[in-house]
């Protein structure tokens, strides 16, 4: 890139907030967050203070970048970009209590931020009513969606129930590799009435067969996409 | 264009420096900002608009010329034979061509794009920019936006603290 000569010269700092809205919700969250997003103060200040930015948090690699030097079928294969776990927090701290979907990697950590926040920083009066003030604690109250990987195996079954207790919207779970508990299933059909589809094919199951009561709830279950891996089935 | 079509209202475009357009009221109504002053009844049959010199008011006109949907009296028995998908083939085809401009005309197309309020132009602008800014380092990213480095030395220190990820 060249520099501009000066009757080329514009101010881009200084186009209206709509209009740098629109251009920057175009750009991939992971260049907002390493880039574009800090390349000066106007930019930065409306990275941080619009929530809408991160409405939809998508931080997943993008398999067709030319960085990568072996081909990647998928996402989830991908080897993970650095400081993964830092951008995740500073979207999740940007969307305010906004955050509708979030696809990207998780671990215990990421989880329990995602589902916590300071009692400080909330402002009631954004949230519906059916909200009770004990789930507008979680960074993303209104969280529909989530595509993960990573999930990891956690040893305290009180933690998994923790987590999900504060996703009451929760509509959609698609976790690729990572670790599939029974906890984590019981706390879904107790806490996430909305849950429609689950998909866990590509995670590792810790348990082989099913059991009582599990089985029988899964068969009542309303969850109508339910897909489980392999082994369980069988 | 030799005469005016039977049926078709014109309006008359004018900018800063003193140029006039005469384009159909449909044309000029795929801006939302003029649509809005027209159905308000705030327009005569001129319209000034403020802040976009000729060289990008003309550009403007021709994007609309070729965004308005043709679905008038001569239009329709053109477009009833080529199929929406090949349509929208052409009009991307058409945007890229209209699209390779030096970065300060980009600028300008977009704030126009925004005061005028034309949907698909704002995209189309704003799109290019970010396929050029998209893949690039902060450094590179700066160099285009022809912004220095604004932070006074402290707020470089916070920013490099808080997005470790970034300098790495």
């Amino acid at each position: 890139m060249h520099v501009a000569s000066p009757d080329e010269w514009r101010n881009w700092a200084s186009l209206p907030g709509d209009v740098l809205c629109i251009i920057l919700s175009k750009l991939p969250q992971t260049d907002i967050l390493s880039g574009a997003g800090l390349a000066c103060s106007p930019w930065r200040r409306l990275v941080k203070d619009v929530p809408l930015l991160w409405r939809h948090i998508d931080l997943r690699p993008d398999p067709w970048d030319e960085e990568h030097e072996e081909y990647y079928c998928s996402w989830d294969e991908l080897p993970l970009p650095a400081g993964w776990k830092a951008m995740a927090r500073a979207a999740l701290e940007r969307s305010a209590g906004g955050c509708e979907s979030f696809s990207g990697h998780v671990d215990a950590d990421v989880l329990v931020y995602l589902a916590n926040r300071n009692r400080q920083q909330i402002n009631k009066s954004t949230y519906p009513d059916y909200l009770t003030p004990n789930i507008i604690t979680c960074r993303a109250p209104l969280l529909r969606n989530l595509y993960v990987t990573g999930w990891p195996y956690i040893d305290d079954g009180k933690l998994i129930t923790e987590i999900i207790k504060k996703l009451p919207l929760l509509e959609r779970l698609v976790m690729s590799d990572g670790c599939f508990q029974i906890q984590l299933l019981n706390a879904l059909l107790d806490h996430c009435p909305r849950l429609e589809l689950l998909d866990v094919t590509k995670c590792w199951p810790t348990f082989r067969d099913w059991e009582e009561p599990i089985c029988t709830r899964i068969q009542n279950c309303t969850i109508k996409d339910l897909r489980l891996p392999d082994d369980v089935l069988e | 264009m030799a005469t005016r079509e039977a049926g078709k209202k014109m309006i008359m475009l004018k900018s800063p420096d003193g140029m006039e357009f005469e384009v159909e009221e449909a044309v000029a109504m795929e801006s939302q900002t003029i649509r809005k002053m027209i159905e308000d009844d705030c327009a005569d049959t001129a319209i000034l608009i403020p802040n976009i010199n000729s060289k990008i008011l003309s550009r403007v006109i021709e994007y609309c010329n070729k965004h308005v949907p043709t679905t008038g009296a001569t239009g329709a028995a053109a477009s009833d034979t080529v199929a929406p998908a090949a349509l929208a083939e052409d009009l991307k085809i058409w945007d890229a061509e209209f699209i390779k401009v030096n970065r300060a005309t980009r600028f300008d197309l977009i704030q126009a794009a925004s005061y005028l309020n034309i949907k698909g132009l704002l995209d189309l602008t704003s799109q290019t920019t970010i396929d050029t800014i998209s893949d690039n380092s902060l450094e590179e990213i700066r160099s285009f936006l022809s912004t220095k480095n604004d932070y006074l030395p402290e707020e470089e220190q916070t920013i490099r603290r808080e997005n470790q990820w970034a300098f790495q």
